[in-house]
């Protein structure tokens, strides 16, 4: 007579791993479900609105004119141009009412010869203060600039160097 | 005798076995069921920030069979057949983002040119789903509003993108510069000749490389506006008052071109598409010479107009003016041809106005 002692746990065993490797293939294999309403879209638009927005204002609108709009505003700290140029620019639509993109600027630069002493000062801002519980966004933009800075007018800061413009953009 | 106390019939295992893969199998059918999502609606915030990349940040490009080129351009903007163009790009070039060609806009919201959906969706949505938009353009200085496709629903994906779009240069020859520069002569003739250059090696290779800010004769709508030349002809002569003929004509306008550098002149003419750029006096209509003129010439050179001519030439517009009795007129043989150039006190340069582009996908 064959001895079936034990065969039954051998293929027992054999039938549980099966269960186990089946069970982990499916639970791995399933489809992600992607719900709508991802927040991470929003942040993208506004992120491409607020870079588009700074490139924008640092184009120069002619070959005459000599030095981009964003430029002159960071060289002349001009807080009052910029609240005219920024809000008009991002705020634009096609039809319809215009948008409403609160903002807060600062401007950083390193101090001329000194490779690492940073300044920087705060250059304009939208009428909602901004109070650090907006979801804001941040975009920034390099600009070629020439000339001293509020805090820095030291000889060193005259000539060329560039400063980092960063722009915290929101939507309430 | 063999125990079989706590041991399962292979039977039962099998059975269970094939139970639970079903039950398995169905139970991660069942989120798809409970949340009814249809894949597409996904897309659509990604659809459209593609078609405003697209849109915004690329030229365009013609397909194999594109006509109309120039030293190995062809622009998608010229193609006259339109499935010759395979992607609608409204950049001036790659390494200009966000700066729109005047030209491109134009060409991109005829509704002549191209049909909504089918043209749009294989050349600007792409994807294999069929797409509903609305591309706007709302060039804010201008106060123009372009607009192509449906009104946007209640869901939708969008993207907005800030733009600047390029507009052409332009020359106006007043009485005050045909002064300055001498353009009158003193002898008692019945013709006079006139001539403007383009000298594309000073417009494309020179100070300004930047195709923002570039007169690219190729490409770009040229226009000469030539006003006061009542200023330039002996006023004692009668002028009859319309519509009678003035007794003063624009005979001829002729092409010559000259490989820069060297002495010979060689005629060129023009597209059979480009014969319609003359303007007189305050006509909207335009005109073919022998034409009968007054005061003011306009000279409207629409983009692709020089495309055929030599590349790294120097062209001449040469107007020929006719009268009844002789007498001096505007004429510069005796001197320099008019120069259009980056010089702001001759030319008015291109520029940039702001405009705001807005893509909306369902």
């Amino acid at each position: 007579m064959v001895n079936d002692r034990g065969q039954l746990y051998t293929i027992e065993g054999i039938a549980a791993a099966l269960i186990l490797l089946v069970t982990a293939y499916f639970v791995v294999n399933s489809t992600s479900v992607y719900t709508p309403g991802d927040t991470h879209i929003s942040d993208m638009q506004l992120e491409v609105l607020g870079t588009d927005a700074l490139a924008m204002m640092d184009t120069m609108p002619n070959t005459t004119v000599g030095k981009s709009p964003l430029r002159q505003i960071v060289e002349q700290d001009d807080a009052s141009r910029f609240n005219t140029l920024f809000p008009k620019t991002i705020n634009a639509r096609t039809g319809g009412m215009q948008d409403d993109v609160q903002y807060t600027v600062n401007v950083t630069y390193v101090v001329p010869n000194t490779e690492s002493s940073i300044g920087s000062f705060h250059l304009a801002n939208s009428s909602r203060p901004f109070t650090g519980t907006e979801h804001a966004v941040r975009v920034s933009r390099w600009v070629l600039v020439e000339g001293g800075f509020p805090g820095c007018s030291a000889t060193s800061c005259q000539g060329k160097h560039a400063a980092l413009v960063e722009v915290l953009v929101w939507r309430d | 005798m063999s125990d079989h106390a706590g041991v399962l019939s292979i039977d039962f295992l099998t059975g269970f076995t094939i139970f639970m893969l079903a039950f398995i199998w169905v139970a991660t059918m069942i989120p798809g069921l409970l949340v009814g999502l249809n894949a597409h609606t996904i897309d659509f915030d990604a659809v459209a920030y593609r078609t405003g990349v697209i849109l915004v940040e690329d030229p365009g490009a013609a397909g194999p069979s594109a006509v109309g080129g120039y030293q190995g351009v062809f622009p998608w903007e010229f193609q006259p057949d339109t499935r010759d163009v395979a992607r609608l790009g409204l950049a001036v070039s790659k390494d200009t983002p966000n700066i729109l060609n005047g030209y491109k806009v134009e060409q991109f919201f005829c509704k002549t040119a191209y049909s909504y959906p089918d043209d749009y969706r294989k050349r600007a949505i792409f994807g294999d789903y069929p797409y509903r938009f609305n591309i706007s353009l709302n060039d804010t200085e201008m106060a123009m509003v372009h607009s192509v496709g449906d009104i946007a629903p209640d869901n939708y994906g969008y993207i907005r993108r800030d733009v600047k779009i390029k507009q052409a240069s332009n020359a106006t020859i007043n009485s005050t510069k045909i002064l300055a520069f001498g353009y009158t002569t003193t002898e008692n003739v019945t013709s006079h000749q006139f001539s403007i250059a383009l000298n594309t090696t000073e417009l494309l290779d020179d100070k300004i490389r930047n195709p923002a800010y570039q007169i690219n004769p190729f490409t770009d709508r040229i226009v000469i506006n030539i006003t006061g030349l009542e200023d330039t002809r002996n006023k004692t002569i009668f002028m009859p008052a319309l519509p009678a003929p003035s007794g003063y004509n624009i005979t001829s306008v002729r092409f010559y071109q000259r490989t820069h550098g060297q002495t010979s002149f060689s005629s060129w003419t023009p597209g059979t598409k480009y014969q319609n750029f003359l303007y007189d006096d305050e006509n909207t209509t335009p005109v073919l010479p022998p034409v009968d003129i007054r005061n003011n010439v306009s000279l409207v050179f629409e983009p692709g107009f020089f495309s055929t001519a030599l590349p790294n030439s120097d062209i001449y517009i040469n107007l020929t003016f006719g009268m009844e009795e002789p007498q001096s007129y505007l004429n510069n043989t005796q001197t320099l041809p008019f120069d259009y150039n980056y010089d702001p006190a001759n030319v008015t340069q291109p520029c940039l106005d702001d405009a705001v582009l807005e893509v909306a996908v369902w």
